[in-house]
């Protein structure tokens, strides 16, 4: 008897300590969740608002500011989906040849210049359906602070040097 | 005492129940736990190899051919991310001034030209760490299909 009760509660207990890490993911439905796990990672993240009032992070790698924006909201709940984002204004580099060929030669993140010129940087992660664990979104955070670093770097270099030079041979450390 | 038995057999099955849905994580070191998801939801799903060994996917969606790579192999194994990837031939629209337009305006996909004049689009996702439940990488799924619709559309001229 004392046996099988203390069997019941070694299982329920287990029970409950799964309940407790898959309450763990990181979710666009709970933007904490999102800071806990940038936080945790070693970056800064500010939440805040954006324009329309969902959810944002301010955050910053190897030196450059980032943005994660929230998408899919309902009333600026409720996300979805986050939006990793770095902007630059006026970039020494930035013509569009030279972002269809970051386009053509890096994995993750999507380069492009819309008509004032500005220039970003943006990778999508679904956070939707009960989210991804921590370890897994770190990752992904990990390669955002990569490809941002190369990109960055490359548009802030003399338009007139070898566009490829300094971001060929670019590898994500897995 | 039954009562007690009844809860042990009860937490017992909740446990296992837990456990099968951790075995359907689906991961890029499991190329079959990708192709189930892909037959389960309707596409075809033929698992062969790239040119350098690795696991590849050939699939299809609205009659247009996609591929899922599979990127951060060790020895053709043990791949840490997929990349979607579907290429477009002579389509009027395919500049480049078109596709960075494209890429302004969408979310999820990377479009571009490559040397030889094609439009590509790409779409990665870190299955790395454990992977994603078969939920997340369905919305994923669902995402791809329809930025590739969107983007023929787009280069299409439509």
């Amino acid at each position: 008897m004392g046996r099988i009760l203390a069997l019941a509660l070694t299982a329920a207990a287990t029970f409950v300590i799964g309940g407790v890490a898959e309450a763990r993911n990181v979710t666009a439905k709970d933007p904490s969740s999102v800071v806990g796990a940038m936080k945790k990672a070693g970056y800064p993240a500010e939440l805040t608002k954006d324009d329309a009032g969902d959810p944002m992070i301010n955050s910053r790698a190897e030196g450059t500011d980032f943005n994660v924006h929230f998408y899919g909201c309902e009333e600026n709940r409720n996300c979805k989906r986050i939006q990793f984002l770095y902007t630059i204004s006026d970039p020494q580099n930035g013509s569009m040849k030279t972002l269809n060929d970051w386009n053509a030669e890096n994995y993750f993140g999507r380069a492009y210049r819309n008509e004032e010129g500005i220039t970003r940087l943006e990778m999508d992660v679904d956070l939707d359906d009960g989210g991804m664990s921590d370890a897994l979104f770190v990752d992904n955070i990990e390669w955002w602070a990569s490809i941002m670093d190369d990109f960055s770097t490359l548009m802030r270099k003399d338009g007139s040097a070898d566009d490829q030079a300094d971001h060929e041979g670019h590898d994500h450390a897995t | 005492m039954r009562k007690i038995v009844a809860l042990v057999v009860f937490v017992l099955a909740s446990l296992m129940v837990g456990g099968v849905a951790q075995a359907q994580m689906v991961t890029a070191k499991d190329p079959s736990s990708i192709v189930k998801v892909l037959q389960k939801n309707g596409y075809r799903a033929e698992l062969t190899k790239d040119d350098s060994g690795d696991p590849m996917i050939r699939s299809a969606s609205s009659g247009t051919n996609f591929l899922i790579l599979f990127y951060g192999c060790t020895a053709n194994k043990d791949c840490a991310t997929i990349q979607f990837t579907s290429g477009f031939t002579s389509y009027k629209n395919a500049t480049v001034a078109s596709i960075n337009a494209w890429n302004t305006k969408n979310r999820w996909g990377r479009a571009y030209i490559n040397e030889k004049g094609a439009a590509r689009l790409e779409m990665d996702v870190d299955l790395d760490d454990g992977g994603m439940s078969t939920l997340l990488f369905e919305d994923n799924l669902e995402y791809w299909v329809a930025v590739a619709a969107n983007f023929e559309k787009h280069i299409s001229g439509g």
